[in-house]
């Protein structure tokens, strides 16, 4: 709750100016400091197939190029591979399903349980609770494929395939897979044309609505078990999220509105479209926090636009097939590629001294490693950009059976953040 | 232990223990009865229908339900995230501002031609195609003028708008014919085609020499109401008590229980706030809306009492709200025998095909007919339409059981099915309406080709996918946890073999066999149904159910299921679920089960069943 009367700021609308909170309200973040650190995961469905993804080089050697690297072109200095990392934490005893399992697990280094949604904060979320808040969206969630049918792996809820962002444990953030949609989320609130007086006394109303909310909550709470009372409190904490939300739109620096997505059903469009708007947010300080799911896990997606007919899932039970493999690289060619777009969009875009992807790190990763096989380690894993110098990309680095986590810890130290990760404290060495 | 556990899963995630039909994970479930469940995404759109009188939600974006157990409705799947709390409070903002919007003029398209998508004249010979972007929603009237070939009679082709059918448009057999048509259309950007229907037999050899198309629009005159706005309200907002009035009578519809003075107080010192500031008192009732819809008391199922228990009924039955003859029975339904009578009453209304659309979808993960993707190359004559053919002829068998007078078991046995002319054709039934199709070996749900299709890879069946389905759909017999130590196939198998060959090499061993020996006889009894569902003699099955009984083609299938007492205690066990937002404890279950024996066995009596448990009702 914030201190001051509604009523009085909306009886004092027209005397707006004169309000002694407006000025820390409305201070843009500092020019002189240097850019934060963005951290952005990229998540891809099915493994690789690792023959043609694995370089041949040593630790620590700069990689030569492989089949589905090659999709990387000129961006090679600005990413390293790592190699030989293992989640072996995500298995839950007694359970099968190696894709919830696996995407479950991949930011959060934990088990799934069937037959409910619980897992455990992941780390995306882990870095927007720390430098997150002051920003409009803490984080965002993005995808490239809409939910799709419920064809999810025995007593799994499906939502360990939907989602790969965990706010808490029983709280999993769906990814938005419309770019239009994504726009409007971005765009919403943002009124170039409305003047300061017109802005206020709409966050005022805002506020008073999301008032008479935490009213209907606190009378709803006492009837509920204690269980559904926590939800409540969650729902309180998101209100308070919708409020700060509303706050920093109106303290967040002016930026050049995004241009509207166009109506598009091609995959490829779609995925570069999202890419794009993410982007954008990010150079503007909207967020500094991505997940992006190209697809979601155990993806039945076909690629008829690439010759490649069959559902992506059952293709990557290639069973050694030569023709498969070939379909499995030109999948797995193209969403390099959809990384690649993204990757040259953020180094494209000048920030502070640098460029975005100066000051990012981006981490592309599935829930699994050779899609036959389908196990948990020799995962395929890229890190990408400079995270303000804390990282040294261009390299092979070998880790062999090494956790995944260390990968994510390593990108949250570089954004400042000290966390434990499904067990593991110690971010990955040798990446800087 | 990792790869043998991927192996098990090898075609579809399935393992080789038997899970008990009632999770014993489930019984700490159970506890005092609760009721706490969000309104999901469908019911939040039907809800909102219902409660404006128009679809004022049907096409805001909404987060993806959790699916718990297959369903979009549970208890367990409760948990509002920042991201959820956020969408549907911009939600309820923008539905508060559409029920309150007066109706402005529309922006016009005079003539326009509609570009190609290919070509500049005739995208293709068959099948023209075209995009244009729309300025506003309405009735657009479309123009062709078009001279066909190689026709002997009147050239018929579909126009289809976004890949749906909107028309059906005749030209003539001979020169350059001028027809007209028109469309309700939405804003944005518009993809339309001119499809050559596989139902004319002589379309296939006439092309269009030319073909234009113009659209203009609106055509239609602009509302001059808004009807929810005229549903909401009944005197002139800008009149004192007004405000107040439509609060005190619209919010118990919307909160689905009789609303406190003091709560309507805190929307109309909400409202008054907003209209100090200066604003409209549109605006200011806007803002009232829009806290009652973002609230749990409109967003959730929590109600104790009568209240709650009418709420859950109409819930169950519709996805929407107690309608007046409910809400007028509320205070007698502390009687059981009145609940089965509105219950009654409830499936009986046409809005009960949302238990179709939604729990039977959801139950038989029927969407997965949307994501058929056959080979094209294999099996030519899969098309949209063939597709949408195929979820209508499933969705009437549903409705015909779920909602009518026969037992349900008919469900599964029935030889009876709705075709159309594409279904006759791909099924090879005689005639079209309901027919008989015990002939081409088809009963019941299994014997839908498009749940045949749906199960399937896209260029070859899968006995085990079918299978699964069937144990776990219909006998909730899926499997639980795979037994230890099970030994990998062997990697290097370098495409030597086939999928069959490795089928059985895996089957072959003693571990992995427990698992396709419970999974592959089901599904190998329609084996003689191909990847899109159609018959081919010559593919005799050998196996057994659960139960040892023999099972070597769809009959014996068919035969087993409807007789077999775990169908029946599996979809007692789905409805359950799905019905009290949780699964069933064992000493839940077995009494509904014993007393839906003695009844007629309508899926109508089970329900009854249900919801007279005190876990349905809860306290009173």
């Amino acid at each position: 709750m914030t201190p001051w009367s509604r009523r009085a700021i909306l009886g004092g609308a027209a005397a707006t100016l004169g309000l002694p909170w407006l000025p820390s309200l409305l201070r843009p973040a500092r020019a002189d400091a240097a850019p934060p650190v963005r951290l952005v995961w990229f998540y891809v469905p099915n493994g690789m197939p690792m023959a043609d993804w694995t370089p041949p080089d040593a630790d620590g050697a700069p990689w030569s190029s492989t089949p589905i690297l090659s999709a990387l072109g000129p961006l090679r200095s600005e990413v390293t591979v790592v190699t030989g990392l293992q989640n072996l934490a995500c298995e839950t005893p007694g359970t099968i399903g190696g894709h919830s399992q696996g995407t479950a697990g991949c930011l959060t280094g934990q088990g799934p349980v069937t037959h409910r949604v619980r897992l455990a904060t992941s780390c995306d979320q882990l870095a927007a609770k720390a430098i997150g808040p002051g920003t409009v969206f803490p984080s965002l969630q993005v995808g490239g494929e809409a939910p799709l049918v419920p064809a999810c792996e025995v007593g799994f809820p499906c939502d360990y395939l939907r989602a790969i962002s965990w706010e808490s444990p029983d709280r999993f953030l769906p990814p938005v897979t419309d770019p239009r949609v994504l726009f409007e989320r971005l765009v919403a609130g943002t009124d170039a044309t409305a003047t300061l007086e017109e802005r206020m006394t709409r966050l005022a109303r805002r506020r008073s609505v999301l008032d008479a909310v935490r009213g209907d909550i606190g009378r709803t709470r006492p009837r509920l078990g204690q269980e559904d009372a926590l939800q409540l409190d969650a729902w309180l904490e998101g209100v308070r999220g919708v409020e700060l939300r509303l706050e920093a739109l109106e303290r967040s620096p002016a930026c050049a509105a995004p241009d509207a997505p166009p109506e598009t059903d091609d995959v490829t469009e779609r995925a570069d479209l999202i890419s794009e708007l993410v982007v954008h947010a990010l150079a503007c300080d909207r967020t500094r926090v991505v997940s992006y799911m190209l697809a979601q896990g155990q993806s039945t997606r076909a690629y008829p636009f690439l010759g490649v007919w069959g559902a992506h899932h059952e293709l990557s039970h290639h069973g050694g097939d030569p023709a498969k493999l070939a379909q499995l690289r030109t999948i797995g060619t193209w969403e390099v590629y959809r990384f690649a777009a993204l990757l040259q969009r953020l180094a494209d875009t000048p920030d502070g001294d640098g460029s975005l992807l100066d000051h990012a790190a981006v981490c592309l990763l599935s829930e699994v490693s050779d899609s036959d096989r389908h196990s948990h380690d020799d995962l395929p894993v890229l890190l990408a950009g400079r995270a303000g110098g804390a990282l040294a990309p261009g390299r092979h680095v070998v880790r062999d059976g090494a956790s995944l986590m260390g990968v994510h810890l390593a990108m949250l130290q570089a954004a400042g953040v000290q966390a434990e990760l499904g067990g593991e404290t110690e971010p990955l060495g040798g990446l800087g | 232990m990792r790869v043998p556990l991927f192996y098990c899963a090898l075609l579809f995630a399935l393992s080789c223990q038997q899970e008990p039909l009632v999770d014993p994970g489930a019984a700490d479930l159970a506890a005092p009865p609760e009721h706490t469940r969000a309104l999901s995404a469908r019911e939040h759109r039907s809800t909102i229908a219902a409660l404006f009188g128009a679809p004022l939600a049907d096409d805001l974006a909404l987060p993806a339900d959790a699916r718990v157990d297959g369903f979009d409705n549970q208890q367990a799947g409760f948990a509002p995230s920042s991201v959820w709390v956020a969408a549907y409070d911009a939600a309820a903002e923008e539905i508060a501002r559409r029920a309150l919007a007066q109706p402005t003029p529309r922006e016009r398209l005079p003539p326009t031609p509609v570009p190609t998508l290919v070509g500049p004249e005739v995208s293709d010979l068959l099948n023209w195609e075209g995009r244009l972007t729309l300025p506003s929603d309405g009735v657009y009237r479309l123009t062709f003028t078009g001279e066909y070939g190689g026709a002997t009679q009147p050239v018929q082709r579909r126009l289809m708008v976004d890949g749906e059918h909107a028309a059906w448009i005749t030209f003539a057999a001979s020169g350059v014919d001028v027809q007209t048509t028109e469309v309700a259309l939405t804003a944005g950007v518009r993809t339309f085609d001119l499809w050559t229907p596989r139902t004319d037999p002589g379309a296939e050899v006439a092309a269009a020499l030319s073909m234009a198309v113009t659209l203009e629009g609106p055509v239609d005159p602009d509302p001059t109401h808004n009807p929810a706005r005229d549903a909401l309200l009944r005197c002139d907002l800008a009149a004192q008590p007004c405000l107040r009035e439509t609060l005190e009578r619209w919010l118990p519809q919307a909160w689905r229980r009789p609303v406190e003075a003091a709560e309507v107080d805190a929307l109309v010192a909400l409202a008054e706030g907003t209209l100090a500031a200066g604003a409209s008192p549109d605006d200011a009732l806007a803002d009232a809306l829009h806290a009652a819809l973002s609230g749990p008391s409109f967003l959730l199922h929590a109600e104790p009492g009568p209240w709650g228990l009418a709420s859950r009924l109409s819930s169950l039955a519709w996805a929407a709200p107690p309608d007046d003859a409910l809400r007028a029975r509320v205070e007698e339904l502390g009687d059981p025998a009145v609940v089965r009578e509105e219950l009654a009453r409830l499936l009986a209304d046409p809005r009960a095909a949302a238990l179709v659309d939604g729990f039977a979808w959801q139950w038989l993960e029927l969407d997965r007919m949307d994501d058929m993707t056959p080979a094209l190359m294999l099996f030519p004559d899969f098309d949209a339409e063939l597709r949408d053919a195929m979820k209508e002829q499933a969705r009437r068998m549903l409705q015909r059981f779920l909602l009518g007078p026969e037992p349900l078991r008919g469900l599964v046995d029935t030889p009876v099915a709705w075709v159309d002319t594409r279904l006759a054709a791909h099924e090879g039934t005689a005639g079209t309406g309901e027919v008989d199709r015990s002939a081409g070996h088809r009963f019941g749900l299994e014997g839908l080709s498009g749940v045949e299709a749906m199960l399937s890879h896209p260029d070859r069946t899968s006995p085990t996918r079918r299978g699964a389905w069937l144990l776990d759909k219909l006998l909730c017999d899926a499997p639980g946890a795979p037994p230890e130590g099970l030994p990998p196939l062997p990697q290097d198998t370098g495409g030597a073999l086939t999928l069959e060959e490795r089928l059985a090499q895996h089957a072959s061993d003693p571990g992995c066999a427990s698992c396709h020996a419970r999974t592959d006889p089901p599904g190998l009894a329609l084996e003689g149904f191909d990847a899109v569902g159609h018959w081919r003699e010559g593919f005799v099955a050998h196996g057994a159910m659960p139960d040892g009984t023999p099972i070597e083609s769809p009959e014996d299938l068919a035969t087993w299921l409807a007789a077999s007492p775990l169908f029946e205690a599996c979809v007692a066990k789905k409805a359950f679920t799905w019905a009290v937002g949780r699964p069933p404890a064992a000493e839940e279950l077995d009494p509904v089960v014993a007393a839906w024996r003695g009844t007629d066995g309508t899926f109508g009596a089970l329900l009854a069943e249900i919801v007279t448990t005190p876990a349905f009702r809860g306290a009173p």
